[in-house]
């Protein structure tokens, strides 16, 4: 059933599932069609599998999975033997005794659900149990389809250890694409750009994206970075040039920056660094991508009170006064500022030593300055020396 | 039976070797010792053979057969045709042990196909690592990341310098470990706590005569079982004294991508300073300090000192 072009195809899929988008259904497609089945699902289920979490599911329409993940998962016959076999392997229901046709038929489950997507046979299989969770493979077939037989069940066994592994790079990639959308928003120069050896832009930051679609003087074209002034365009195709020059092994190259001149405005700098590898140099002779942040001159570090009231636990008013007292300001001034009593401000400030159990401003400055709540905000001004520049 | 797990644990090497530190040398290491041999490498070629592409090695490199005589060593090469590149995996060993049998070559050619899959999707796990190289290089505090087992997952550049400079606080097998019982109780139920729900709270770890150190415990993601496995996630933020601040001119450096002196120099033009005045602060000759000024035009792609000058008031240091 698994063999030669079809099994590779198939392995592809499965193995790309936790990199793309409706990955896994792609793969739950080709296995539907591969062992000519009518449906598939896949479930992440609690340990002892009696409550579903998430799944993803093929040929069956949302209401029907709807109804089978909140009523029909614990009365299908199929899955009670299911918890108590060895995990790792797949089990026809029409052969391994997990329950008999006739009393398959008589269920509330066939009768209720499964009959009226013709399903009458499946094969099924707990193939991970990893921290509590337990995810459960299904092949369902039709009454026509016939059930899976012995090879075709051990067919799906050899499958299982891909799967398994495919279900573990899924989890590892979750959690690395969690923590680098976090460390992104955090960083002080948001809008950041990488491009790949052949000058493709593979990845930009949600405020690269924001600042191309503001800026006129650069633009996105089939993948590549156009600039729209013709020197700047050639001094960022000389350093990509060579910061991907894979001849020039004893002088990696540190990168370089390419001001964007705006009429009128200050410069938008493109700070690019080609990010070498750690691996040997012999070996990888150039790096994988180059990294460009923009920098746009006009935009200034302002506090996030937002995230200074969250990180701290302050209110809104409290994460004011204590920014203001981080930036040295002292209370008579942030009272004048703020239009409150100079004894408002003295009890906020209490509250805030009581809250980040600090005990004099100094040390609460130390407290806000360690933390990362800066963030660049567009403030238009009028233009640095502008009348002298160039 | 030992052998089908031995090449499981080859299948696991290759498929997660690029999201493990050293994966490839590791799993190169894992087939040289399956298979008999005393090193192997595997390389990647463009489709004409005739460019290398990348590569990598076991933990013993591959000696080279000019330097001892072809005839000291026995090779097997395995080629590999993939879209657009080939693969050629090397195994090697003394000339006494003998040729590779037959069964060899087979394993080998039984873990191409595996290997070409596993390489397509490094592209991808490349680009998160590179991601990450790059905020890395941002300047943002001193922060770590843990995840839901409170392993620490990302280290900032400050946060490196502190755990550096800390005698109470450490990293121990990517564990935060205090120096303090009495701390590290406190950290590990407040960390629990911030992966149970969204919360944020302080544990002071410093000496008690000593300038206080304290670290910010808050809840980026909380543990939540109905996600598709997603296990939590935590930043840590170190409050202590910073270490050393950049002075101006190192910040002007970096973000323009010049040489300590070229730094210092574009700083001194930008405060209006003419060349020779700048010569002789330095004690460097006019024409030393117009050639770091040439340079400086060509990295920074300004062409006049007014222009520099715009160019470095407007960094955002």
């Amino acid at each position: 059933m698994f063999v030669g072009k079809g099994l590779n195809a198939l392995l592809d899929a499965l193995y790309y599932a936790p990199y793309e988008k409706s990955g896994w259904q792609e793969f739950l497609n080709r296995m539907v069609s591969l062992s000519g089945s009518r449906s598939a699902r896949i479930l992440v289920m609690n340990k002892d599998a009696d409550q579903v979490f998430n799944g993803v599911q093929v040929n069956t329409d949302a209401s029907a999975h709807k109804a089978f993940v909140e009523h029909y998962v614990n009365l299908c016959p199929w899955r009670p033997g299911l918890a108590s076999l060895p995990p790792g392997k797949f089990y026809s229901s029409f052969l391994d005794g997990i329950c008999d046709q006739k009393t398959f038929y008589r269920s509330e489950f066939f009768n209720d659900w499964a009959r009226g997507l013709d399903i009458h046979h499946g094969a099924s299989g707990t193939v991970w149990q990893h921290e509590g969770q337990t995810i459960q493979m299904f092949m369902q077939r039709t009454g026509g389809q016939g059930h899976f037989t012995r090879n075709e069940t051990n067919a799906f066994n050899a499958l299982t250890p891909h799967i398994r592994r495919a279900l573990r790079l899924e989890a590892i990639i979750h959690q690395r694409k969690q923590q680098q959308d976090y460390l992104e928003q955090q960083g002080r120069f948001g809008a950041m750009l990488l491009l790949n050896v052949r000058k493709e832009v593979v990845y930009a930051s949600e405020s690269a994206w924001e600042m191309l679609r503001a800026e006129p003087s650069l633009r996105m074209h089939t993948r590549k970075l156009r600039l729209k002034n013709k020197a700047a365009q050639d001094l960022l195709d000389r350093l990509l040039a060579a910061s991907f020059d894979g001849s020039n092994v004893h002088a990696p190259v540190t990168g370089g920056v390419v001001p964007v001149w705006r009429c009128g405005r200050t410069p938008l700098l493109m700070q690019v660094i080609p990010l070498h590898p750690d691996a040997d140099s012999s070996l990888m002779p150039v790096p994988a991508h180059v990294a460009i942040y923009l920098v746009d001159g006009e935009q200034q570090s302002q506090m996030d009170l937002g995230k200074l009231a969250s990180l701290l636990d302050l209110t809104p008013a409290e994460a004011r006064v204590a920014a203001l007292v981080a930036q040295g300001e002292k209370p008579a001034d942030i009272a004048a500022s703020g239009n409150v009593s100079l004894h408002t401000v003295r009890s906020q400030i209490k509250s805030i030593f009581i809250k980040t159990e600090v005990t004099s401003q100094a040390q609460l400055t130390k407290l806000v300055r360690a933390l990362p709540v800066q963030q660049q905000v567009t403030q238009p001004r009028v233009p640095f020396l502008l009348s002298s520049a160039g | 039976m030992s052998r089908d797990k031995d090449l499981a644990e080859i299948m696991d090497a290759i498929y997660f070797a690029a999201h493990q530190r050293d994966g490839w040398q590791d799993c190169l290491d894992r087939i040289s010792v399956l298979s008999g041999g005393q090193s192997a490498q595997l390389l990647m070629l463009n489709r004409e053979n005739d460019q290398r592409l990348g590569g990598y090695q076991s933990s013993r490199a591959l000696v080279k057969s000019d330097s001892r005589g072809a005839s000291a060593l026995t090779l097997c090469d395995v080629r590999h045709d993939t879209d657009d590149a080939l693969l050629v995996l090397t195994v090697q060993r003394p000339a006494e042990q003998g040729e590779f049998g037959a069964a060899v070559k087979e394993l080998i050619e039984g873990l191409m196909p595996h290997i070409a899959r596993a390489l397509r999707q490094e592209e991808a796990a490349r680009l998160l690592d590179d991601r990450q190289i790059a905020v890395y290089r941002q300047r943002q505090g001193a922060m770590l990341l843990l995840d839901g087992q409170q392993n620490v997952v990302f280290v900032s550049a400050e946060a490196e310098k502190q755990l550096m400079r800390a005698a109470s606080v450490r990293l121990e097998e990517n564990r935060l470990r205090l120096s303090f019982r009495q701390s590290q109780v406190q950290l590990d139920a407040l960390m629990q706590e911030c992966l149970t729900r969204k919360y944020t709270g302080m544990v002071n770890i410093g000496d008690a005569g000593k300038e206080s150190m304290r670290l910010l415990v808050s809840t980026v993601q909380p543990r939540d079982e109905a996600l598709f496995l997603s296990h939590g996630l935590l930043a840590v933020f170190i409050v202590a004294e910073p270490s050393e601040e950049n002075s101006e001119e190192e910040l002007i450096g970096q973000c323009l991508g010049l040489t300590e002196s070229e730094s210092r120099i574009a700083n001194g033009i930008a405060r209006g300073q003419k060349p020779g005045q700048i010569a002789d602060q330095l004690n460097l000759s006019v024409h030393t300090v117009r050639h770091h000024i040439k340079n400086i035009y060509r990295k920074t792609g300004a062409h006049s000192q007014s222009q520099l000058t715009a160019l470095v008031l407007n960094l955002p240091v």
